[in-house]
């Protein structure tokens, strides 16, 4: 049995020869014969020749052919006798930079490579494969090696890309392990990656005695990745004349300072474009704050630039409801009840409503009017306005009064209870820190905004010709509700709600900001709800923020929808940065890779074929040289 | 053979008109003398038999059957020997032409073929001049022959058949030349035109035979400097036009050992010219004129010039 080391130099002298000998042939049928009247005499001077050198051109093409043949077979490292042995663990990166490019991600690019690595090992060689995505997935899981190629095969095919950085370094170790096991004389550990950045360490060679480590880069690491985290704000709800913030925030993943800029655009309209300087390898937050003046919904969108070196498409999508604001005006009562109203029903509950003193501008700029003091005082200057009027009623004894001013009679329709003390309102989450010592009946003729546990009415709201009146039982001792310190936080969260809920339908209701931060494209993505199951159309859920991986160089990247700890969607943008960690150290790739040259792997068993090839391409050689010559001999 | 295989076919050949005479030529021919024939008739060139006549040869003893009319009577008066006066005789010459049309002399676009035309076109006309009477053999792929004669009407045919004939045939054309031995057995002088490029045993066969009747032969062997030194210095398929035989040779120490046969070729030639006192001439139509080739012939060189 003959071997070569170096299956390729053979098969190419023989390719080689097997070009010359056609050459040579065609070129000999093709020849066009010279006519020679003295053949006879030329015919006898040739046989008055040496042997050797009547046959002199034949020889030297024969020797021609041999020397090429014999170089070839030399320069194969031909052995004598049968092979070694080799044990081989073949380690697949299945990390989720391997998965950038589709079809042609190095995932695939890598199954095909150990695929072909698994074909050129001899059927008697013991061989066992890994792959290393989120964790570590043996073929033999509790062998060094095995003989089938069966599992090998089954486990390469479901080779898929894993989320997050490679557990290579782990499987590197355990490879190194399992193969100082193998009593095999030869033992080759070939790493399939990529050699992205991940969570494996800068592994020396001095630990792997006996081992040739053969590194198999997939796809051309980028030198320099940008990497910039996108995520929305969680209002991107707004009303008019206010300002909406968008915040997106750039992590930059280089090891170098990066500048990149920041495009905005608001209906395709560009609004904004920012430089941003990102210091190395640090969170950089670039927010912009958007007002609109007209309601609907805006839809908006964030591009990273950095020059050409930034290419695809690297961009968030967002959406931005504005709406109108429905202006209120708090009339009567003391300072403090007012700044009170005006605390609740402004900034603090975030409702599309802007609460002023009455007196701050015309009647004419409300939509309604809030009586924080007595009814009849507070309501006695825009009666004639004919906007709605929202009257709290919060003690019983304000209730006839407060009827009795005319607004509307409806004396004795309702009436409270003062012994319900403990009782907790259900609907109403902010009501859960007020306590109501009172709780109304005969509120079949209001609508009940809110009522207790036991179902009782709470809170009723009466419409009455231009006004609304709500009505809540408090106690005697509660009456100072909206001015006791100890009741301001609950107050301004209970009367804003209750202000809401009186309004109804006349208040905008703000949708973006409740349901979802950021609207992503749908062409290019798949999503799935926190329970796996895929959403199509998507429909991101609250609390989603976005995460989008971007490259210097030109090559596939990553954006990633994240939900509390778990990607939900996922789609290949560019480039594939998978961590800020730097990638194995070129001096490591060129140490494994003049190791892996030393001791060459890639060998033919069984080289038969070859000799014989170069054999028959000699014999046909000497065929051809010698069948005209005797065909010369003839007349 | 494949069609790529196959020798191009040959060029159309342009009508091979042989040149008029410059009267210059046939003056400087005229003196030229053939020493021997045997013609029936009075002529100018020497016969190769001594007769009786008025010019003096020599003396030689009476025989019976001698005219005893030719008996010298002064030297049987002085010496009482009975001796006859021999004079030189001067006779007409019959010549056969006998033209090699084989394909070989089709080499080169027919040049030695034109070459050996143009020799015998100007040798009849020599002939005619003197009053000789001259035909044509030609053995080629057929055999032609104009028999002997004189006159116009006989150069022209003569002429009309040189320009007519295409050298056509393989090496059996030799066998053709027993015709041509009948031919010359009642001539006097027989000029072959020949590359005699032939297995040696064949055409010494054929010379012998022609040899045999007794006629004079002039050997003309018409070469051309491709055929006397070729290059053969690189490996090259090469094709013999009569026979079809094809021979891959060339290299070093071809080019030497082509010259020593070829010369050994030519040396048989030479040997069995002087054995039998013909003429032997190798000429090379680059080299040799037409004119050139009969002042040799008729003043008896032989042999080959140095090539």
């Amino acid at each position: 049995m003959v071997s070569f080391d170096h299956p390729w130099p053979p098969l190419a002298a023989g390719a080689i020869a097997a070009l010359m000998l056609a050459a040579h042939l065609i070129l000999r049928l093709l020849a066009r014969p010279v006519e020679f009247p003295p053949l006879p005499w030329l015919r006898e001077a040739r046989r008055a020749l040496p042997r050797l050198r009547r046959r002199r051109a034949g020889l030297h093409f024969f020797f021609a052919i041999a020397a090429v043949l014999l170089a070839g077979l030399l320069c194969g490292h031909p052995r004598i006798g049968a092979a070694p042995r080799t044990a081989a663990i073949v380690l697949l990166d299945t990390s989720l930079s391997m998965g950038a490019g589709g079809a042609d991600s190095g995932v695939a690019a890598g199954v095909r490579r150990a695929a072909e690595i698994l074909a050129d090992l001899a059927d008697e060689d013991r061989v066992n494969l890994a792959l290393c995505g989120a964790g570590v997935r043996w073929a033999y899981p509790s062998a060094p090696v095995g003989l089938e190629r069966g599992p090998l095969r089954r486990l390469l095919e479901s080779a898929a890309p894993g989320h997050g950085d490679g557990a290579l370094a782990a499987a590197l170790a355990d490879a190194i392990a399992r193969l100082a096991q193998t009593p095999e004389a030869e033992k080759t550990l070939y790493v399939i990656s990529d050699f992205q950045a991940s969570s494996w360490a800068d592994v020396p060679l001095p630990p792997f005695p006996g081992v040739a480590v053969v590194p198999v880069p997939v796809t051309e690491p980028p030198e320099d990745n940008v990497a910039v985290r996108l995520r929305g704000r969680a209002a991107a709800a707004t009303c008019l004349d206010e300002g909406c913030e968008i915040a997106v925030e750039l992590e930059n993943f280089a090891a170098v300072p990066r500048s990149v800029r920041l495009k905005w655009r608001l209906d395709g309209r560009e609004t904004a474009n920012d430089a941003v300087e990102l210091p190395p390898r640090s969170v950089t937050l670039a927010g912009r704050v958007f007002s609109f003046a007209a309601a609907g919904v805006v839809r908006g969108e964030a591009e990273v630039l950095g020059g050409g070196a930034l290419p695809g498409d690297d961009r968030v999508f967002f959406s931005i409801e504005a709406a109108a604001t429905f202006r209120v005006g708090i009339a009567g009562g003391a300072p403090v009840t007012r700044a009170m109203l005006a605390r609740a029903l402004g900034g603090g509950a975030r409702l599309p409503i802007a609460a002023e003193p009455i007196e701050l501008r015309p009647p004419s700029a409300f939509d309604a009017v809030i009586a924080a003091g007595a009814p009849r005082e507070a309501l006695e200057g825009v009666q004639a306005l004919g906007v709605p009027c929202i009257v709290f009623a919060a003690a019983p004894a304000h209730l006839p009064a407060a009827l009795a001013e005319g607004m509307r009679a409806e004396r004795g329709s309702f009436a409270l209870e003062a012994a319900f003390e403990g009782n907790s309102v259900r609907e109403l989450p902010a009501l859960a820190g007020v306590r109501l010592a009172a709780r109304l009946s005969g509120a079949a003729r209001g609508e009940v905004l809110a009522r207790f546990t036991d179902g009782a009415p709470a809170a009723i709201a009466r419409p009455a010709e231009n006004a609304i009146f709500v009505f809540f039982g408090l106690g005697a001792e509660a009456g100072d509700l909206l001015t006791r310190p100890e009741n301001a936080e609950a107050a301004v969260v209970f009367i804003g709600e209750l202000v809401r809920l009186a309004l109804g339908g006349r208040v905008p209701t703000l949708r973006v900001g409740r349901e979802a931060a950021l609207a992503l494209p749908r062409r290019a993505y798949r999503f799935f709800d926190p329970a796996g199951e895929e959403i199509f159309p998507p429909a991101v859920p609250a609390g989603a923020r976005t995460r989008v991986t971007l490259p210097a160089a030109p090559g596939p990247g990553y954006f990633e929808v994240w939900h509390e700890d778990r990607i939900i969607a996922a789609a290949p943008v560019n480039p594939p940065p998978e961590e800020s960690r730097p990638a194995v150290g070129a001096a490591t790739l060129a140490r494994w890779r003049s190791a892996a040259a030393e001791r060459p792997r890639a060998r033919a068993r069984d080289a038969a074929a070859p000799l014989l090839c170069a054999l028959f391409l000699t014999a046909l050689a000497w065929l051809c040289l010698a069948a005209p010559r005797r065909m010369d001999d003839g007349p | 053979m494949p069609f790529w295989k196959r020798p191009r076919a040959p060029e159309t050949r342009p009508p091979r008109t042989l040149p008029a005479l410059d009267d210059r030529v046939r003056h400087r021919l005229r003196g030229a003398r053939r020493r021997r024939a045997d013609g029936r008739f009075l002529g100018r060139h020497g016969a190769r038999f001594r007769g009786f006549s008025a010019h003096f040869a020599e003396y030689r003893p009476y025989a019976p059957g001698d005219d005893p009319r030719f008996l010298d009577q002064r030297v049987l008066a002085r010496s009482d020997r009975d001796v006859v006066k021999l004079a030189r005789l001067e006779t007409t010459l019959r010549c056969i032409f006998i033209l090699d049309a084989t394909a070989s002399m089709r080499f080169r676009n027919e040049a030695k073929f034109a070459y050996a035309c143009r020799t015998a076109h100007l040798g009849a006309a020599v002939l005619d001049d003197a009053g000789d009477a001259f035909g044509l053999y030609v053995c080629g792929a057929e055999t032609e022959t104009l028999p002997p004669g004189r006159g116009p009407a006989h150069r022209e045919a003569f002429t009309a058949m040189l320009e007519r004939i295409e050298p056509r045939g393989g090496p059996d054309a030799l066998r053709g030349l027993d015709r041509a031995a009948a031919l010359l057995r009642g001539a006097s002088l027989g000029i072959l035109l020949s590359d005699f490029i032939a297995p040696d045993r064949e055409l010494f066969a054929a010379l012998n035979a022609l040899s045999d009747t007794g006629a004079d032969l002039g050997l003309f062997q018409v070469l051309l400097a491709e055929e006397r030194r070729p290059a053969l210095d690189h490996d090259a398929e090469r094709v013999d036009p009569e026979t079809g035989a094809r021979l891959r040779a060339g290299g070093p120490g071809y080019a030497e050992a082509y010259a020593a046969v070829a010369a050994r070729h030519r040396a048989a030639l030479d040997r069995f010219a002087r054995e039998r006192g013909f003429v032997f001439l190798s000429l090379d139509p680059g080299v040799d004129a037409e004119v050139s080739v009969w002042e040799r012939f008729l003043e008896g060189e032989t042999g080959q010039r140095q090539w």
